[in-house]
């Protein structure tokens, strides 16, 4: 690859073709930062091009207007660039689905405008022009041949860190936030945040190549940077493949070359390049990126690694109060789903919550786990209110959950989806990921050696480098419950774990929840399933729309007349 | 059976056929090449369409006719889509590439031109521009390879200030979009207003896509403006007749060079009746005195586009027709396709050149050929363009 594009420009008839692939190069950069956000972090943003034009404009009038070098401009705009990502991604990468879509949309117009409005910086809609070129020393960028090789260095510098990016712990948790929001959460993930890197990172791209374009051409006018350029990139990136690595190459590649070459039909040109994208579109789903695809052995496969199986928790003595749930109120409105519900979890102890169907029980577990804040009451861990703390703290402090439906990240192994759990020993930082620091990496096999452990706990370890969305319901239930055992957590909350499951598998979960035990977790669960709730638990919390009415050991809850009446209904005599 | 013979004679008249043709290309001469690029998509496709096909047209004919001095025309012809990065890798392709000697037409528009620019200077090849912004050819020493084929601005506003002195008009006020087109028109009328004596008692602006510029033109109406100029290329200007109409301004209303076109005065409605505009005397043609210079041309330019397009062409393409005529004429004149011998011709044989938007003269310090006495002032009135003002 390497060896290809030194080459190219050697092998290159003329100047223009070299001119051709040079602006690949600007498009390969766009394109790859943005398939970082749209493939792995699963976010449109439909303002490229502003971003673009930012990084274009801001070193080109740096330039222009007060003879900034280039090499300060470039990284002013980019550092400019960024931060007007970082603001306008903190509102909306904080809320799920389109949001950013839709602020993009909206901050690429308003760039836009800028670019013409502002005529005493920009020159308005006649464009920039004067633009002095990249320099080192006496010597400055002037033909074609010189850069191409710039743009491809700084091409490659972005495809190297993004290749780092997608193969660390960072990447794989981009593509859990982008599988399930609410799963990468509850594993301690900062999906915000996550989100928030990537866009940032991949504005700043965009506004390099813009730099590199501003500075290349020495003429820029605001029609390149409009809605329909950035409509283009993302284009770019549907073509080649989104959330395959090659994808955007390949993308960037057809998309800069294809029109040229259709140059020399004319009239048909347009039609032309029509009917390839539609081709493309029909016949390859998974972009160009898909032909290339091969049949090859799950990532990590072929690595040995140790399992390492889960320490025992260092968690406090057993008695000790982990959680309290102090008088605790969810309405909807008008509904009262859960009502002034109190009761503690001890460490070691294995609690069940059990109740008719919309007796409220998980809408105690989305108040406990963060996903909801309580209308009134509190709870609290380990002595520390919970109240106010998002999702990915709850499960830093200790408290991992799994899903009444299975939510597993459907892009990654049974393996990755277990490191994912492990992201709370030993977090990634962003930017040592990038840059492929070797500690990270190293941090990362040990995350692999732990998952393994895990999943030897439920016994999927010969599973583990399957894709997770293969398999069965029943085992998805198991890696569900691994995932949330690699965050060591103090206290697991188990969202029906038995629902769907046939005999055997149920009698393979009870003897689970045991072993949860042994390794020090103190366990709450829902559950519809009574020879599995009255087997393992040590105490019962019975909830009646929304509020607590029984609590005690199984015997005495089964023994509790109102526990009867509300499963086995009202006896009629004994009323009259 | 073919007997030896027979196959001799027939290979030979074979032989023969087959190197003729190329017998007759090489006495015809190396053809010249000409690049050509214009925005036959997307927005700037409206005045693009016209121009390619009047280049089209022109090539067509110039070689039935045995091309330039028996030198072919190869049309090398690339579209800008409205694009300037697009327009840029045409023009790397027409000089890298295709290696034509000269180009004619910028992507016909003014910020895609200026985006040309570097590109044609650092190759030296000629570009004829048939772009609006002065900027494209001054300063000339920086513009060296730019020539034009439209009038500026400068001469524009001059005119149509000398219009408001003969009428003894002393107060206007100035509309225009925030487009190139209508800044650089705002800006020259602030340079020459002074010294001719008019009096801009408003400046306004609008957006290219507003759709209502009451605001403005209520403004404009509390003031001692006897005449509102409106400037702009875009449907804005429609709005602008519309709006004046309802508020009932009974001032002189004036349209820029930019909106010469049927299709917008259709659009207004009776609001366009009696409005006047700047123009090259190209939509009046018909109704130019017999002695006029360039009334021959124009006519005969609109009969051959439409014998050969069945449709009528307009001012734009009257633009391109006269960039490539004059570039045709040049190569003619210099005798050779050299790109900087094309330069020197444009710069030395373009003399009182006829063409369809006036009478063109280059010189090395002018790249643009047309003058004041270029523009005209005409009304629309009765569902037709008229000569007020020669």
């Amino acid at each position: 690859m390497l060896a290809v594009v030194a080459l190219v420009p050697w092998l290159a008839p003329n100047a223009y073709i070299v001119q051709v692939l040079a602006f690949t190069g600007l498009n390969v950069m766009v394109a790859v930062g943005l398939n970082l956000l749209m493939g792995y972090a699963g976010q449109v943003s439909l303002g490229h091009a502003g971003f673009y034009g930012l990084g274009a404009y801001v070193s080109a009038v740096l330039g222009v207007r007060f003879g900034l070098s280039p090499w300060l401009g470039m990284p002013i705009a980019a550092a400019a660039t960024g931060a007007l990502a970082f603001v306008v991604g903190i509102p909306t990468l904080a809320l799920k689905s389109y949001y950013l879509a839709m602020a993009t949309l909206g901050i690429g117009i308003v760039l836009h405008l800028a670019f013409v409005q502002l005529y005493g910086v920009t020159g308005g809609s006649s464009g920039l022009a004067g633009i002095p070129p990249f320099d080192i020393g006496p010597l400055r960028f002037t033909t074609d041949f010189a850069h191409y090789y710039l743009i491809w260095i700084f091409a490659g510098a972005a495809l190297w860190l993004a290749w780092n990016l997608v193969n660390s712990g960072v990447g794989r948790a981009l593509r859990a936030v982008g599988d399930s929001e609410v799963a990468a959460s509850a594993m301690g993930l900062d999906a915000a945040r996550a989100k928030r890197n990537v866009f940032v990172l991949s504005a700043v791209y965009a506004s390099v190549a813009g730099s590199l374009y501003a500075h290349y051409i020495t003429v820029i006018s605001p029609e390149i940077f409009s809605f329909l350029a950035s409509v283009i990139l993302v284009l770019m990136v549907a073509i080649g493949g989104i959330g395959q690595y090659w994808g955007p190459v390949l993308g960037a590649l057809l998309l800069t070359v294809l029109p040229e070459y259709l140059r020399k039909y004319g009239d048909y040109e347009v039609p032309l390049y029509g009917l390839a994208l539609i081709v493309v579109m029909l016949f390859l789903p998974r972009g160009l990126a898909g032909l290339l695809e091969r049949r090859r052995p799950a990532r990590g496969a072929s690595i040995s690694v140790e399992p390492v199986l889960p320490a025992r928790a260092a968690a406090p003595a057993d008695g000790a109060v982990l959680l309290e749930v102090r008088g605790v109120s969810k309405h909807f409105g008008g509904v009262r789903a859960v009502h002034a519900c109190s009761f503690d979890v001890r460490a070691g102890e294995i609690k069940a919550i059990i109740g008719p169907n919309g007796a409220g029980k998980t809408t105690l577990f989305n108040v406990i786990s963060g996903v909801y804040p309580p209308t009134t009451g509190e709870v609290a861990f380990r002595g520390r209110r919970l109240t106010g703390l998002a999702p990915h703290d709850v499960a830093r402090l200790g408290i991992y959950r799994t899903f009444q439906n299975v939510q597993l990240f459907g892009s990654l192994s049974v393996v990755e989806n277990v490191m994912i759990g492990g992201v709370r020993r030993h977090p990634d930082h962003f930017v040592g990921a990038m840059l492929g620091v070797r500690r990270q990496a190293v941090a990362d096999r040990e995350r692999l050696a732990r998952a393994l452990g895990c999943l030897r706990v439920v016994g999927l370890d010969a599973l583990a480098f399957a894709p997770a969305a293969s398999l069965p319901f029943g085992q998805q239930k198991l890696v569900e419950v691994a995932r949330a055992v690699a965050g060591e957590p103090e206290l697991l909350l188990l969202d029906e774990p038995a629902a769907g499951l046939n005999a055997t598998e149920k009698v393979g979960m009870m003897g689970l929840i045991a072993r949860l035990r042994a390794l020090g977790i103190a366990v709450l669960i829902i559950e519809h399933d009574m020879r599995l709730v009255m087997g393992v638990s040590d105490r019962v919390v019975v909830l009646n729309y929304g509020e607590k009415i029984a609590e005690g050991t199984p015997a005495e809850v089964q023994a509790d007349p109102a526990v009867v009446t509300v499963y086995l209904g009202e006896d009629v005599e004994s009323r009259a | 059976m073919i007997t030896r013979r027979q196959f001799q004679g027939g290979a030979l008249a074979g032989l023969t056929a087959a190197l003729l043709p190329r017998l007759e290309a090489r006495a015809a001469g190396e053809p010249y090449k000409i690049g050509s690029i214009f925005s036959y998509t997307g927005p700037a496709a409206f005045l693009g369409d016209r121009m390619k096909r009047s280049v089209e047209l022109y090539v067509e004919e110039a070689n039935k006719k045995g091309g330039i001095q028996g030198h072919p025309i190869e049309l090398f012809m690339y579209d800008a889509g409205s694009e300037s990065s697009k327009a840029v890798l045409a023009a790397k392709r027409l000089i890298e590439q295709d290696r034509v000697d000269v180009i004619v037409g910028d992507g016909n528009r003014s910020d895609i031109g200026l985006a040309l620019v570097p590109s044609v200077q650092r190759a030296q090849v000629p570009l004829m521009s048939v772009s609006g912004a002065t900027s494209l050819v001054e300063p000339v020493k920086d513009r060296a390879w730019v020539f034009k084929s439209t009038v500026n601005d400068v001469e524009v506003v001059a005119r149509l200030l000398d219009f408001f002195k003969k009428k003894g008009l002393k107060d206007v006020a100035m509309v225009n979009d925030t487009g190139a087109f209508g800044v650089s028109a705002r800006d020259q009328l602030k340079a020459q207003a002074p010294a001719a004596g008019i009096n801009v008692v408003a400046w306004e602006e609008f957006q290219p896509a507003d759709n209502d510029l009451t605001t403005q033109l209520t403004r404009i109406r509390s003031t001692s403006a006897q005449a509102i100029i409106c400037w702009t290329v875009t449907p804005a200007g429609v709005v602008f007749l519309k709006n004046a109409r309802q508020l009932g301004l009974k001032q002189m209303l004036v349209h820029g060079f930019g909106f010469v076109a049927d299709r917008y005065m259709t659009l207004a409605g009776d609001a366009s009746e009696g409005l006047m505009l700047t123009s090259l005397k190209f939509p009046v043609a018909e109704q130019l005195p017999d002695g006029d210079p360039i009334k021959g041309t124009i006519l005969d330019y609109k009969a051959r586009y439409r014998a050969k397009y069945s449709e009528e062409t307009d001012v734009y393409g009257g633009q391109a027709w006269d960039g490539i005529s004059m570039v045709a004429h040049a190569m003619a004149q210099a005798g050779s396709n050299t790109r900087d011998k094309i330069r020197g011709g444009l710069e030395t044989s373009i003399k009182e050149f006829k063409g369809v938007g006036g009478v063109f003269t280059f010189s090395p310090q002018r790249h643009w050929g047309l003058a004041k006495g270029d523009v005209t002032m005409i009304e629309w009135r009765q569902g037709k363009f008229r000569l007020v003002d020669l």
